[in-house]
């Protein structure tokens, strides 16, 4: 177990408050890590560092060996650290095929972005945006404008359009938001056989059940700090992180 | 009958700039430096051409490229604000330009005659090397180049920064470089267009590149249809055309003008020709057609 993505003490204050202190996290490779805390905690900052739209007062971050601090979001993602958004980031006026086309830019460079398609890659590259549309169950609504798509099938088209860049390690931001029951089984499902896949993936999620149940290791953060890191059960056990997230009865 | 060939291909060149336009608002861009290009362009290729006795097409070519450059220089400090301070940032570019021009004097012997740019008095005979199917070809082609681009990749990516600066980045397309390309490339449309008008009228003046014309390129795409490239070339047709119409109610004719516009705005909010309309030409054009 090598670990794919490396934070070392991360630090970053907005105004006077200190979102994150010294926080040192590992993800390996092939592993779900849940990230819980309550809101305000710093965990979407810190996706934001990871993914390079917010830079970290101090520390580092490694991703496959090499330190990706200070690179812009765009090139971030190319090297293959891909996130989803908190509040739901589809490209509302494309199609849904197209959303999942532009997720594999990651891989077009230059000038072959200007060439109309070829025809033949064009196939290649929409036959499989439609075999990831198809997974998540949207194949039928592959023509339809993504703002038109319901909360649920917009969270998973985001999820395709993160997938359609082939990602080694995915950064999700609450993907469970707002979806029923049903739609999180799926998700469960869906994460279980990404990490099948060899996708390592950070999981920040507000949904116990979902997250104890499907990560390898769980940290907490609470106001800016790591109080815990370790198995699910543990985590859960954990006093300091029942007192501050949890509560008694959780 | 020459009168009304006139008007369209006056119509065809603000068409040309319309597209310079509508490039830059495809990223999401408000730039009215549009008419500052179009003006480098246009006195440019008009020395070029007149004093030098170049060829058309060089002449057309060797601004468009200067405009590219430039647009690329101008783009890279100013693509990083947004919204009006980017207009304002921008409308700068144009007047300084304009007002550079009014200042400006080179004038050589050609034949027996002092030609070349003369400060307010404008540039007079200028050779008039501009066909109009020249710029029924340049309109077509331009558009044939922008129809490709928007169907590829780089298309896709272009609209997606017009949409969420942040969810394109987070799909690995580079906001700023992808806007500073379309930047240049609209420069240098406006740079052709303005060389073909300039080679059309053979007088020009600073004056014509004014505020004026700046709104009326921003009227053109903004009526005509900001969805696909066919609604400003239909915007800078109509708005071309229109106050020719109404030449009859005279002295009331800006008027109605402005009334028929204003309504047209409020009325289409994304332009006369939309997304929906495309769409509609489009499943009566191709019925069948496949997923894209």
């Amino acid at each position: 177990m090598t670990a794919l993505l490396q934070l070392n003490a991360i630090s970053m204050r907005f105004g006077g408050v200190v979102a994150l202190r010294e926080v040192t996290l590992e993800l390996r490779r092939g592993e779900i890590m849940g990230l819980i805390g309550p809101n305000g905690s710093g965990k979407t900052t810190l996706v934001n560092i990871v993914s390079g739209f917010t830079r970290p007062l101090t520390g580092t971050c490694q991703a496959m060996g090499q330190t990706i601090t200070g690179l812009r979001p765009s090139r971030i993602a190319r090297h293959g650290v891909v996130r989803t958004f908190q509040n739901l980031r589809v490209f509302r006026r494309r199609t849904v095929l197209e959303n999942v086309l532009l997720g594999q830019a990651v891989h077009i460079r230059g000038l072959a972005n200007l060439m109309p398609f070829p025809a033949r890659r064009r196939d290649e590259a929409t036959a499989e945006a439609l075999s990831l549309l198809r997974r998540f169950g949207l194949e039928a609504r592959a023509d339809a404008a993504a703002g038109d798509l319901s909360f649920g099938e917009q969270k998973r088209l985001e999820l395709a359009r993160a997938l359609a860049a082939r990602p080694t390690v995915l950064l999700l931001d609450e993907p469970a938001g707002g979806m029923n029951p049903s739609e999180i089984d799926e998700l469960r499902q869906t994460l279980g056989v990404l990490r099948s896949e060899g996708i390592s993936i950070l999981l920040i999620e507000h949904n116990m059940r979902l997250v104890m149940s499907i990560s390898d290791r769980v940290a907490c953060l609470c106001f800016g700090e790591l109080i815990a890191e370790g198995a699910p059960e543990a985590v859960r056990a954990d006093p300091e992180v029942i007192r501050s997230y949890l509560g008694q009865s959780g | 009958m020459s009168y009304v060939f006139t008007i369209l291909t006056v119509a065809a060149l603000n068409s040309i700039l319309a597209l310079s336009v509508y490039l830059t608002l495809a990223t999401g861009q408000f730039s009215l430096a549009q008419v500052g290009f179009w003006a480098i362009g246009a006195y440019g290729a008009a020395m070029l051409t007149t004093i030098w006795g170049w060829p058309l097409l060089p002449a057309l070519l060797v601004p468009a490229a200067a405009c590219f450059v430039l647009g690329l220089a101008l783009g890279w400090p100013c693509l990083r604000v947004r919204g009006i301070y980017l207009a304002l940032a921008t409308l700068g570019f144009s007047e300084c330009v304009r007002v550079f021009l009014m200042n400006f004097e080179y004038k050589r012997l050609v034949g027996s005659r002092l030609i070349g740019p003369d400060g307010v008095l404008g540039f007079r005979n200028i050779v008039v090397l501009t066909e109009p199917w020249h710029v029924f070809s340049a309109l077509g082609l331009i558009m044939a180049l922008m129809f490709t681009v928007e169907r590829s990749r780089y298309g896709l990516a272009l609209a997606a920064v017009e949409e969420d600066e942040t969810a394109a980045a987070a799909s690995g397309i580079e906001p700023v470089t992808t806007k500073l390309i379309a930047f240049a490339a609209a420069a240098a449309i406006a740079a052709v267009g303005g060389g073909l008008y300039a080679n059309y009228m053979s007088f020009i003046t600073s004056s014509d590149f004014g505020f004026h014309l700046t709104m009326l390129a921003v009227l053109f795409v903004g009526a005509g249809g900001l969805g696909t490239l066919f609604g400003p070339v239909f915007g800078a047709m109509l708005l071309t055309v229109l106050p020719e119409l109404i030449r009859p109610l005279q002295d009331y004719r800006m008027i109605v003008f402005g009334l028929l516009v204003t309504v047209v705005v409020i009325v289409r909010p994304r332009g006369l020709v939309d997304e929906r309309v495309i769409r509609a030409v489009g499943r009566l054009v191709l019925p069948s057609r496949s997923a894209r």
